[in-house]
């Protein structure tokens, strides 16, 4: 069985995987960092993004030996300790979720919209989150949060 | 997803070489397409062998009147190119 070890949030960890071993499945089993969560079995969802070499991926769609010596950074690794990230506070103050079983892919994903495009339009963020579904809220909230929050950020 | 021999190509030499060797082996390269099938069950190799390390099978240049995508070239890469957008403008509508 491989050993893989990882820099997630700041923290170096190891643990022994299977080859099939998903990235999701290392991070919520063996790391219990359940904060990142599966809401699907078909990729589809991004409820699981988390960003990798600070790019935001599903981490249900990479082996976990794949990205073997990486930086993660999942939604734990975010806040200041009592200080949330910018775009979780604007989650917050937008109220951007409802259930909020998808709310730590959308902020991780909405994190990297940022990153590559720091003063996105309302369409820009909309199809940018195309890889992130929300069963409660519309979006309009969700997308209202991210322009907020692209304004802290810049 | 069922259990495979997971394995690192170092060079595309070694990659064809593990594959030749492997009983029913697939390529990994990003791997959006490939682990979601695999997540369903509807496929089953014997081995993965990963590109990951391949940088050489990466990158974007123009060459005459031609624009080289190479094979390991993210999506994301070629979306951000600016040497993609400026050629084919239509590229920036395909979000």
């Amino acid at each position: 069985m491989p050993t893989i070890t990882m820099n997630v949030n700041n923290k170096q960890v190891s643990g022994d995987v299977e080859g099939r071993t998903l990235l999701v499945q290392f991070i919520r089993d063996n790391l219990g960092l359940t904060g990142t969560h599966v809401g699907c079995d078909t990729s589809q969802c991004g409820a699981c993004t988390v960003h990798v070499n600070g790019r935001a991926v599903k981490s249900c769609s990479l082996l976990a030996v794949h990205v073997d010596g990486a930086d993660v950074q999942t939604i734990e690794g975010l806040a200041d300790g009592d200080t949330l990230h910018p775009m979780q506070e604007a989650f917050r103050q937008h109220h951007a979720l409802q259930c909020g079983f998808c709310t730590p892919g959308m902020v991780m994903s909405a994190i990297g919209i940022i990153n590559d495009n720091p003063d996105p339009s309302e369409r820009e963020i909309r199809e940018a989150l195309e890889g992130n579904i929300c069963r409660c809220t519309g979006y309009h909230n969700i997308v209202e949060a991210i322009s907020a929050a692209a304004k802290e950020m810049r | 997803m069922y259990n495979f021999e997971y394995q690192r190509a170092t060079s595309i030499e070694d990659a064809l070489k593990k594959h030749g060797d492997a009983e029913d082996a697939r390529f990994l390269a990003g791997g959006m397409t490939l682990i979601p099938v695999l997540k369903q069950r509807l496929d089953q190799p014997s081995d993965i062998i990963d590109l990951a390390e391949l940088s050489d099978i990466t990158g974007i240049f123009q060459d005459g009147d031609s624009i080289i995508i190479k094979a390991m070239t993210t999506h994301h890469t070629v979306h951000s190119s600016k040497l993609v957008t400026d050629k084919i403008p239509a590229q920036l509508a395909v979000h």
